[in-house]
């Protein structure tokens, strides 16, 4: 079992709600927010490693509000699941909204979680802990054998 | 004299059998075999001859060779005897050598022959020199070869003296016999030669005169036979020919003769057959005639009596009267009808029963009948009334018919009591008077139409319905009047159906058509059709109700429908989107609550306040969100009255206002001249400029050197302005987004995300349009255009604009999501 954190990339646009998600990481000792960005462009060229993001680590997790300027947060998620190199890393959608419809909107999408925006610490930090358990090291695949599948 | 044929001892009949033919095959063969015998044997002792001399001229060439062998044989032994000189006597032996050997070959060849060169031995005679006394050329020969040879061979020849050595041979040469020898074997050679070429010639001749005997044996005993035959059976043969072809001409006449004969005599019946059959058809005519008149006498008889019955028992009354107007005859229903009996007006003047009121001009119209005495009805469109015995007058209708008799002229009168008739008539007219007026005064257009698609009725709404007055239409084709151009086939094709077949689908039920008017434009109709039969024909008649209006307001209530269906839908997605922003903010404030609490109990009093300050913000943003959604629903709710508005003015206006934002965020601000005034409401023009200069300070100057450009002028049917800024642009992609509400394309968290929506709306209630012109890295153009029409209201939008866009009303503030 790994002891190493789980690097989050975060995508949200509004400034406040982004605060909220990094202290809630900060407080559960497992994650690490290593990037924020404000939109989906921004994060698939993170993703993708394009432009200035060309040396970017690769995150253990996304994420991903749904509200976001420009391009939707379902088109983004909708892309990163047809991207057959960065389809493994689970996307937590985070939203305003608890409607059934949304949340099936997002999970036909491939969304690996669904959460409700304000974060609930407790949920939050179980979640988080979970995933380190889970993903954290020995159960995910290196990046070179990911890569050949 | 065909049937003597077979006793003709001149019978032309032969046989040209087998057996000749056979006969004169093989003499051919055996001649030509002979002569091909003939030639082959001329043949051979041609070559044979041809051998010969070839051979003899090879022998005489060999002995000749031999010859001039032994001569320069001679000559080399003599130069050897005269040189000393060592290489020439060398040479001189060397080729003595030489020459020895090619004598003995040539003596070889000529006795024994070569095989290989196909030279056969000598012939008898000349190996007789050769071998036997006297000359014996061949012992001869030899002994010099030998000698020459032993001479050579020995070591002394070349050492010893030339002359020794010539010496020798010349002694070992002996004879002197040599070329006498040889001359011997020519000599004998050719007299062989000439002696087989004697006998060869004679060969020759013998077989020349054979041939030529047996050619002539042959032609004289083979083929002169043959062709004398073959002439002889050709004579035969036409002879023949020529007796059958007499025989056939003989035969074909006498058969011509018989069938004229028989022609003749068919001719002959022919026309005694017809001579019979012409008598045959007068009588019957004869009788047929007799026949007749007697059926006229009776028929004449009988006829008669029928017209005196006919006229008693007609069902009408029967007067005739004489030219003095006499009545001389009537009838018993004349009786009836006038009351009297016939004796008692019989001879009586027929005014008798003419009212009084008539009376006196009836003997005139008498006289007028008889100027034109033709079968009429009396008084045509006149009322005739009779006249009773008790006095009552009766109404009457009369037919005249003139009848020529011997005695002269008289009048057949017959006379209809149309007392019923006229009693039914006024029932039919008064019921027909009560239809006409039922139809007449109907809200409905009646239109009757015969079989042949002629119109027969048209009531007073038609006229006002259709257009046309029932005298333009009456017997006119209705399908030409008031059905439209490509439903006329249809229509005739229809009724042709009907009208063969019994059926048609148009009867008796409520169908919407289209119909014309008179000006040709098509309306709405609503259309009730029945056959009607009448007697053997049919005519259609049809209720027709303009359904214009009726239609209009279907289609008013349909679109209105529409609408309302499409606000609520967009309503629904206004209200989904509004919530869904709303609780941004909202969530920021739960969220630091949150935070707030664990803060607070641990102390951490840094973060607690931060959590406040956020706090705060977010519910300010809260309120200027509520706020501008308040602003956008007022948008077409309070509507100002529109007014010319002077929109340099405003802009300046405006941008006085905005004079400090301005100069913090370092814009400058270009206003052109000459701006056109525009007709709108001025409250909401205001704020679709504050809306997008706001927007371009916020979004489109973020460098500080921003500039902002606004400019208008007249387009088509509309008047446009702009507000352009040289900020980041907007990518092609995002053009129709923008307008939508809350869609931002970046986080920042100055604006609410209406301002946009709010400037499209507005432009959509005036019936104007909103755009924007940009690229990524060039900047941004905000367009919106107000239309010109001064007749317009505020509130009339005008659809297809909008479609065209893909702007719809509410749908502007949902578009994107």
């Amino acid at each position: 079992m790994s002891t190493r954190r789980i690097n989050f990339l975060l995508v949200e646009d509004d400034h406040d709600h982004a605060v909220l998600v990094q202290r809630h990481i900060d407080r559960t000792r497992f994650g690490n927010v290593i990037q924020r960005v404000k939109d989906g462009e921004e994060a698939l060229a993170y993703l993708r490693r394009e432009g200035p993001y060309v040396q970017a680590p690769r995150p253990d997790v996304i994420l991903l509000d749904l509200k976001l300027p420009k391009y939707d947060g379902h088109e983004v998620l909708a892309q990163i699941k047809a991207d057959p190199d960065l389809r493994r890393i689970p996307v937590i959608v985070l939203t305003t909204s608890a409607a059934e419809l949304d949340r099936l909107k997002a999970y036909n999408l491939d969304a690996n979680s669904y959460l409700v925006k304000p974060l609930n610490h407790e949920e939050f930090s179980r979640m988080i802990e979970e995933l380190g358990r889970y993903w954290g090291g020995w159960n995910q695949p290196s990046e070179e054998t990911a890569h050949h599948y | 004299m065909i049937l003597s044929a077979s006793e003709d001892t001149t019978s032309p009949r032969r046989s040209v059998g087998p057996n000749v033919v056979r006969g004169m095959a093989i003499r051919c063969l055996l001649a030509l075999t002979v002569l091909a015998v003939m030639a082959l044997a001329g043949y051979l002792v041609n070559r044979g001859r041809t051998r010969l001399l070839t051979d003899h001229a090879t022998l005489v060439q060999l002995a000749g060779r031999q010859q001039a062998l032994v001569s320069r044989l001679g000559l080399l032994i003599q130069r050897l005897g005269e040189t000393s000189d060592a290489n020439e006597r060398h040479t001189t032996v060397v080729n003595l050598a030489e020459l020895a050997q090619q004598l003995q070959q040539v003596h070889t060849t000529i006795l024994y022959g070569n095989e290989q060169q196909g030279r056969s031995a000598a012939p008898p005679a000349v190996r007789s020199v050769y071998l036997d006394k006297p000359h014996e050329l061949d012992r001869q020969l030899k002994q010099l070869v030998g000698d020459v040879r032993r001479v050579i061979k020995s070591d002394d020849a070349e050492t010893s003296p030339p002359q020794s050595v010539a010496r020798r041979i010349a002694a070992s040469a002996g004879d002197i016999h040599l070329l006498d020898s040889l001359e011997a074997v020519l000599t004998a050679y050719e007299a062989e030669g000439r002696k087989a070429h004697a006998e060869l010639r004679m060969l020759e001749t013998v077989i020349l005169m054979l041939t030529l005997w047996l050619i002539a044996a042959t032609g004289a005993g083979v083929f002169w036979p043959m062709v004398r035959q073959v002439r002889s059976e050709t004579d035969q043969l036409e002879s023949a020919n020529a007796v059958l072809d007499q025989r056939a001409a003989e035969l074909a006449a006498t058969l011509h003769e018989l069938e004229m004969e028989r022609d003749e005599r068919h001719t002959r019946m022919q026309t005694m057959a017809r001579v019979m059959e012409d008598l045959e058809e007068q009588r019957g005519k004869l009788e047929r005639e007799i026949q007749a008149r007697q059926l006229v006498q009776e028929a004449l008889e009988a006829s008669e009596q029928r017209f005196y019955g006919i006229i008693e028992s007609a069902p009408t009354a029967m007067v005739i009267t004489d030219q003095q107007g006499y009545i001389v005859l009537v009838n018993a229903e004349t009786e009836r009808l006038f009351g009297y009996s016939r004796d008692e007006i019989l001879n009586q003047p027929i005014e008798v029963l003419v009212p009084r009121h008539f009376r006196d001009k009836h003997p005139e119209f008498r006289a007028g009948f008889f100027v034109n005495p033709e079968t009429r009805r009396m008084g045509a469109g006149r009322e005739l009334y009779g006249l009773r015995k008790d006095g009552t007058e009766v109404p009457l209708e009369i037919g005249l018919n003139p009848i020529e008799a011997d005695e002269g002229l008289f009048v057949l009168s017959a006379i209809v009591d149309i007392t019923e008739r006229k009693r039914h008539d006024e029932i039919l007219r008064q019921s027909e008077e009560r239809v006409r007026s039922i139809v007449d005064s109907a809200l409905d257009a009646v239109v009757t139409m015969d079989e042949a698609g002629n119109i027969t009725g048209w009531n007073p709404q038609a006229e006002v319905v259709f257009g046309w007055s029932a005298t333009e239409v009456h017997g006119k084709p209705m399908a030409d009047l008031i059905i439209p151009e490509n439903w006329r086939e249809a229509h005739r094709r229809g009724l042709a159906k009907f009208l063969a077949t019994g059926e048609a689908v148009v009867f008796n039920q409520r169908l919407e058509l289209t119909a014309i008017r008179k000006q040709g434009e098509p309306f709405p109709v609503e259309i009730a059709i029945s056959p009607l039969r009448v007697g053997e024909h049919y005519e259609f008649s049809a209720f027709v109700r303009d359904i214009t209006a009726r239609k209009r307001a279907e289609e008013e209530i349909k679109r209105i429908n529409k609408e309302l269906q499409r606000k609520n839908h967009e309503m629904q997605q206004f209200v989904y989107t509004v919530s869904h922003d709303l609780k941004s903010p909202l969530v920021t404030c739960r969220g630091f609550v949150g935070l707030m609490k664990e803060d607070a109990a641990e102390g951490r009093w840094n973060d607690v306040l931060d959590s406040v300050v956020r706090i705060e913000r977010a519910s300010e943003r809260m309120g200027d969100l509520i706020e501008d959604l308040l602003q956008l629903s007022r948008i077409g709710v309070i509507r100002n009255e529109p007014e010319e508005v002077d929109v340099g003015k405003m802009i300046h206006s405006i941008a006085e206002e905005l004079a400090d934002r301005l100069q913090q965020a370092g814009v400058t601000l270009e206003i052109q001249d000459n701006l056109p005034h525009v007709f709108a409401d001025h409250v909401r023009l205001a704020e679709v400029f504050e809306n997008l200069l706001s927007n371009a300070i916020k979004y489109g100057c973020r460098n500080g050197n921003g500039h902002i450009v606004v400019g208008g002028h007249h387009g088509e049917g509309e008047v446009q302005y702009f507000v352009r800024d040289n900020g980041p642009g907007i990518a092609k992609e995002f053009h129709q987004k923008v307008f939508g509400l809350f869609q931002r394309l970046e986080s920042n968290q100055d604006g609410t995300g209406v301002g946009l929506a709010a400037v499209a709306r507005i432009l959509e209630i005036h019936g104007g349009r909103a755009w924007v012109e940009s690229d990524l890295g060039q900047g941004a153009t905000f367009w919106f255009a107000f239309p010109t029409s001064a007749d317009r209201t505020m509130n009339e939008t005008k659809r297809d604009r909008r479609e065209q866009l893909g702007m719809s009303p509410i749908g502007t503030l949902s578009a994107g999501s």
